[in-house]
């Protein structure tokens, strides 16, 4: 018993000597970024300076604005676009997972005294110098530049806009563009292998690339049918401009079966398969299909020189059915070139009603005095601007560009060239 | 000054009695001052094994011949020597001993050197092995006192090739190929005594291995008697330790108790940013039912909780101006955090029967089981920056333009949010995460590898007479370990995601092949979820083996046999979606039957000269762990599984003069079709890689000597050698498989015919000066360590690495030149002395020392990381990591004993 007394006495002695070594951890509290200081430049302002090449920022100039993209999706590889209301800007950052830390709707504060600005294709940057051109902020020194302040709040609402109002102003900055659909629907975002850019149309045919990393999450998803709004940041390279969207929900309201407006862009030659008639009333010179001389790609054409006599030749759409309309526009373009010594107007622009084939003369209805045409020899695409056929609801039409040359030498007959018609009723 | 006296009378006695088959041999020890008689003490003989009684008599029966003699009682210097018996003749020997230290106290430095870290890539720990501890060969004291505080392993054997059994119950990772000894640790005075071998030679309860076996004998009856108290100070692995050990031995109602508990902490040890909690518990009770029948049960713990340090660049070290670097921790609040920290808890049972028969024929039984924890945290993200501050982005060298690498200096030299683990920010974006309701981007994962083993052997030995034995018996074996991972801290966070992200980044299109178990999709985690991969591996053993051992006049040898099955299986918990098909359930089973055999013998040329030789050849299964193509997420076997050849033998010289005694000894050992698996997170794929290695044929090779000087009685010099050459002899086979499975299994050939077996010294050296004066013991030892080589990166070693190389191009030795680790010495002092106070109470104060001149510069291991740049062919882009061996480090110990 002696034995066990002593056991338990120097047991106990021990176990008050045991030291322990505390494991559980203080949890820290959230930290609510905070900026003691304030802004004195908008961002417009700094662009403003910019005066090309590798710009230093030498003076005390500090921005803010609001985080609109970052690289959450993969889109967007080491950059953040900061927008205020005077504009935006893309901030260049040599860091992984910015998005970690600067979320969309996050305010921060830009001390760009010791950064630099620069263009990339035309957009104007703010980074920091590499071999001579704008390159990205250096991770070990973001931290003394770019500050945030309080927890991210709601980003700023998209300015809406149309492929047609694009403007420098809004480079770097979040916008949206209603009713707009893909060329390429049902085709990847980006292919695989590299960066890819596709084609937003709007009802009027206006275009804007819809340019997306291939290491963007979203990449291998298929660009939907129909139609909707969509949004991203605009950027431009070498005067061209292009969208970036950040993730999928920049596709708003997007309705799969939409019926689309009528939209030819002579991707491929529309008359092997009838989609488009041509109809020859007199010489061996009729339209045809040009792949590569449209606005871009294919357009159709037609010259009537040389041809075995004067020419008078049709171009017919396929049939659109506006019985149940309530508004109906067409719009295209037009491009050419000679003058024909006998003719004012070589080109007529006609619907056609209740057309199957033959000579489509008469139940057309000219409407050139409608539409904007192009000057002669002017050799620019010129549009139609947008030309109200709304006296034609109720029935099924055709559009019809209707082609004549006065001979077959060249001061009596002209080149003309249709691409880009749109054909819009809801 | 009192001298060791030594009487042997035996020398002068010559006698041709042929009327009985032995000698009667009693061994009387006094002490040397007052020739008392000295009870309790341990003799032995060869392996014969007594203790004296009251009258200080130990007797033996023997043959002639030629004898190792020792003789170890408490309080006293230890005695070794040769007794030549040459005739039939019963005969009294006396022994003399001289008061001091006991052996016991020179073990207490290397048990305590005992350190573990851990290697990220490689995950490997290094400890000390203790069985080396208790031996009375000058070449091993050395070798495993002094030598082990380096990378020194005796015969470059670093790992396998040792058996260590504590109460004949067998400590083994056979997944791991080591000896458990952290499954002891704290438990020094419980378990100091053992019976060992070295090299080949078996012991009495196995065919043995290469290297050596152990055996602790920790029951009521081996343990010393009575109470040991012991307090130590150190800036080691702990920097407090209190240890209680009592035992009643065998009392007259035949039942025995002993116990022991230590405590150990460190705030911080040697490694900044590292800590330890650990405890240890033991007890065994021993009932002795007759003569003939003993029966005893053990249980012991040794519960730690540890954070640890991992190996880094040089440029990190540098930047830091700090050779022991740790990458693993950070400041949370104030406070250090280590992102690394290892649980373990490995409850034991043992039991133990032995039953004589009669005089020649004992059966003896054990059985063990142990089930418990083995987890070790680490920081994980998601889609995130990485955490870690040595991320090769992070350090100055990865910046092209030199502004900007001066700013990436500075900062690592004055912010330590910068040169380490930066813990609030973990959080704050964590807590933005929360703002979305998105998953943690950082969590505390805790990596477990929880064992459940059970051990039966059961054993016979018979004598035929004293000089010729027979042992035999029956080893079996269930070892078992669960592998899965498990949320230990969210930071912060709300819950994660059970994805894998590198699949949902390289297959945005197969959703199906991101979750880790497609039976429970889309999971959010909390604390104390499991998640990632869950499955076990199984391993069956058993074998049956006999020994048979004689000793003649001229020459003692034995003779060993075994052969073994062995079955291993994968069990996959998780149907993974990379390998829906082939990853829930039971693997095929991996089968093997092995089988070897071992002799050696001694022949004594005289009672000053002998000679040892030792042959084995053995086959012996691969590890469950390097059979697997991907054993995280599949079932997918090696195809070129093959067991392991040993082949393995050694030829010494001994020798004994008055003065000097030592010994040289030449081995060679070959391990053919060695495999082992490499896992390691590619940062170029950004996946996790596989690297299976097969078809490994190593070659061990050199010379030891070992001498011992007596100056002057209290005066020793002892002297250790190692030259070695240990080397792989053929071209591995790599398979690698790539987790998310982005790109196809491939394999090819390593060009590794004649490496270095790395990060083993093959040439190490110590010298000792021992001097001990009364009661005192002052040891000052000089180590030497040269010729160590970093482990290699075998992808560098590939055709595949030399594409577009012209022959004389000098790139090509950069790239597949092994790289040598620079050599050094260390130099070490140790200082005892006890007192005796009121004749019942032992004081004893050890003071260590080592590596007093602080050298800083010896790597304890190094290796190249497994990425290589194939395009730039850059070998700087991702440079090897280094773990260097302690600086000066002290250790004071205070024991009582009464």
């Amino acid at each position: 018993m002696k034995l066990i007394k002593n056991f338990i006495v120097i047991a106990s002695m021990i176990l008050l000597f045991a030291g322990c070594v505390d494991d559980d951890f203080d949890v820290p509290p959230i930290d609510i970024p905070h900026v003691d200081f304030e802004a004195n430049t908008t961002i417009a302002e700094l662009k403003a300076m910019y005066s090309g090449g590798l710009d230093s920022i030498d003076t005390n100039i500090i921005i803010t604005g609001i985080v609109v993209a970052n690289d959450e999706s993969g889109n967007f590889y080491k950059q953040l676009e900061i927008q205020d209301n005077s504009g935006g800007i893309e901030v260049r950052v040599d860091r992984y997972d910015l998005y970690t830390q600067y979320k969309v709707g996050q305010r921060v504060y830009i001390k760009c005294q010791g950064l630099f600005l620069g263009n990339y294709g035309g957009l104007v940057q703010i980074g920091y110098k590499y071999e001579g051109a704008i390159g990205r902020i250096p991770d070990a020194i973001v931290d003394q530049h770019i500050f945030k302040d309080s927890l991210p709040g709601t980003p700023p609402a998209p300015i809406l806009t149309k492929i047609s109002g694009l403007n420098s102003n809004y480079l770097s900055m979040l916008i949206q563009i209603d009713s707009v659909h893909f060329a390429e629907a049902g085709s990847k975002f980006a292919e695989s292998d590299a960066i890819t850019n596709r084609t937003i149309l709007d009802r009027n045919g206006q275009t804007l690339i819809l340019r997306t990393s291939n290491y963007a999450n979203f990449a291998s998803e298929l660009l939907p049918a129909g139609e909707g709004s969509i949004r991203g940041i605009l950027s431009i390279y070498n005067g061209t401009y292009q969208l970036y969207i950040r993730d999928l929900n920049d596709l708003v309201n997007w309705n799969e079966n939409a019926s689309l407006p009528f939209l030819e862009t002579f991707s491929s030659n529309p008359l092997i398969n009838n989609t488009w008639l041509a109809y020859s009333a007199a010489s061996n010179k009729n339209w045809t299909y040009n792949s590569s001389n449209g606005n871009p790609g294919g357009c159709m054409e037609i010259n009537g020189y040389g041809a075995d006599g004067a020419s008078d030749d049709w171009l017919i759409s396929p049939e659109f059915d506006l019985t149940n309309a309530t508004a109906a526009s067409i719009n295209f373009e037009l491009w050419t070139q000679y003058s024909d010594a006998g003719l004012t107007q070589p080109m007529g622009i006609y619907i056609l009603e209740n057309y199957t084939s033959g000579d489509p003369s008469s139940s057309a209805t000219n409407i050139t005095n409608r539409c904007a045409m192009p000057a002669a020899n002017s050799r620019v695409w010129t549009s139609s601007g947008t030309v109200n056929i709304s006296d034609f609801i109720g029935k099924k039409v055709r559009l019809a560009f209707h082609y004549q040359s006065s001979g077959a030498a060249s001061s009596t007959s002209t080149l003309w060239r249709a691409d880009n018609v749109a054909i819009d009723f809801e | 000054m009192k001298k060791v006296l030594v009487y042997l009378f035996l020398f002068n006695v010559i006698s041709f009695a042929f009327a009985q088959n032995y000698s009667v041999v009693n061994v009387k020890v006094e002490d040397s001052q007052n020739h008392n008689n000295i009870a309790t003490a341990e003799v032995s003989i060869s392996e014969l094994k007594s203790t004296t009684n009251e009258e200080g008599i130990a007797s033996f029966k023997i043959l002639p011949g030629i004898y190792g003699i020792s003789v170890n009682a408490t309080g006293y210097q230890p005695y070794n020597d040769i007794l030549a018996l040459m005739s039939l003749k019963d005969t009294t020997i006396v022994i003399l001993l001289t008061r001091g230290l006991s052996q016991a106290f020179q073990q207490e430095q290397a048990r305590e050197q005992e350190i573990e870290i851990v290697n990220d890539d490689l995950d490997r720990g290094i400890s000390l092995n203790p069985l080396l501890l208790s031996s009375r060969d000058p070449y091993l004291n050395l070798a495993s006192y002094n030598l082990s505080a380096g990378s020194f392993s005796p015969r470059g054997i670093e790992r396998g090739g040792y058996e260590s059994y504590i109460n004949q119950v067998l400590l083994y990772n056979p997944e791991l190929d080591r000896v458990n000894y952290s499954d002891i640790s704290g438990l020094n005075d419980a378990t100091r005594y053992s019976d060992d071998s070295y090299g080949l030679e078996p012991l009495y309860m196995s065919f043995g291995d290469i290297m050596g076996v152990s055996n602790i004998l920790a029951t009521p009856s081996r343990i010393r008697l009575g109470h040991q108290i012991s307090y130590g100070i150190s800036n080691k692995s702990w920097e407090h330790r209190l240890m209680y050990t009592y035992n009643s031995g065998i009392m007259q109602n035949g039942w025995g108790f002993a116990a022991a508990y230590s405590h150990r902490y460190a705030y911080d040890t040697y490694m900044p940013g590292t800590w330890l909690q650990a405890d240890a518990f033991f007890f065994s009770a021993e009932k002795r039912f007759s003569e003939r029948h003993n029966l005893s049960a053990t249980i012991f713990a040794s519960p730690q909780k540890r954070a640890l340090a991992s190996p880094t660049v040089k440029e990190a070290q540098e930047l830091v101006d700090d050779p022991y670097y740790n990458p693993n921790w950070g400041v949370q609040n104030g406070e250090k955090r280590n992102a690394r920290v290892r649980t373990t808890f490995k409850p034991y049972l043992i039991l133990n029967d032995e039953y004589k028969f009669n005089d020649n024929l004992t059966w003896t039984n054990a059985f063990g089981f142990t089930t418990g924890i083995y987890g070790t945290t680490r920081l994980n993200w998601y889609n995130a920056p990485d955490p870690r501050p040595d991320y090769y982005r992070y350090l100055p060298s990865y910046q092209t333009d030199p502004s900007i690498a001066e700013i990436v200096t500075q900062r690592w030299q004055n912010d330590i949010t910068v040169s380490q683990i930066n813990w609030d920010k973990l959080y704050q974006i964590n807590y933005l995460a929360n703002l979305d309701g998105k998953s943690a981007r950082y969590i505390v994962e805790e990596v477990h590898n929880d064992p459940t083993y059970f051990y039966y052997a059961s054993n016979i030995k018979y004598t035929f007479n004293p000089s010729s034995i027979i042992y035999g018996g029956l080893q079996a074996y269930h070892y078992e370990t669960h592998n899965y991972k498990k949320i230990n801290d969210l930071l912060g966070a709300n819950y994660y995601l059970d994805i894998d992200q590198y699949a949902e980044r390289d297959f945005p299109d197969k959703p199906e092949m991101l979750y880790n178990n497609l039976d429970d999709p889309n999971r959010q985690l909390h604390v104390g979820d499991v998640f990632g991969y869950n499955y076990k591996l199984n391993t069956n053993d058993v074998n049956l083996w006999t020994q048979y051992k004689q000793t003649l006049p001229r020459v003692d040898y034995f003779v060993a046999g075994k052969i073994g099955f062995s079955n291993k299986y994968r069990n996959g918990l998780y149907r993974s979606g990379r390998f829906p098909d082939n990853s829930k359930g039971k693997s095929d089973q991996v089968n093997d039957l092995v089988g070897g055999l071992k002799t050696g013998a001694i022949f004594k040329i005289s009672g000053k000269h002998y000679i040892k030789a030792n042959i084995a050849g053995f086959t012996k299964p691969q590890s469950n762990l390097d059979i697997f193509l991907s054993p995280y997420n599949s079932n997918r076997i090696n195809n070129d599984i093959t067991a392991q050849k040993v082949l393995s033998a050694d030829l010494g010289y001994h020798f004994n003069f008055k003065f000097l005694r030592g010994r040289i000894t030449a081995y060679q050992t070959y391990i053919l079709d060695h495999m082992d698996m490499r896992g390691f997170y590619h940062d170029e794929y950004q996946t996790y890689v596989y690297m299976s290695l097969s078809n490994m044929d190593e070659l061990y090779q050199g010379l030891e000597l070992g001498l011992e000087a007596n100056i002057i009685p209290d005066l020793s010099i002892s002297a250790a050698g190692n030259l070695g050459n240990y080397r792989y002899i053929s071209r591995f086979k790599a398979n690698v498989s790539f987790d998310n499975l982005s790109r196809p299994d491939t394999s090819y050939t390593v060009y590794s015919k004649n490496f270095y077996i790395p990060n083993v010294p093959q040439r190490a050296a110590s010298v000792a000066i021992n001097y001990k004066p009364n009661y005192w013991w002052f040891t000052l030892v000089f180590n030497y360590f040269d010729e160590m080589y970093m482990d290699f990166n075998p992808e560098r070693r590939t055709q595949f690495a030399l594409n577009n190389l012209g022959p004389d191009d000098p790139l090509i030795n950069d790239i597949i030149a092994q790289q040598e680790l620079s050599n050094g010495f260390t130099l070490d002092l140790s200082i005892s002395k006890s007192w005796m106070i009121k004749h019942k109470y032992r004081l004893g104060v050890n003071f260590f020392l080592n590596n007093i001149l602080d050298n800083q510069k010896l790597a304890l291991f190094a290796f190249e990381q497994s990425r290589f740049d194939f395009d730039t062919k850059n070998i700087d882009k991702f440079p090897p990591k280094y773990m260097y061996a302690y600086g000066r480090t002290y250790m004071l110990l205070i024991k009582l004993s009464f």
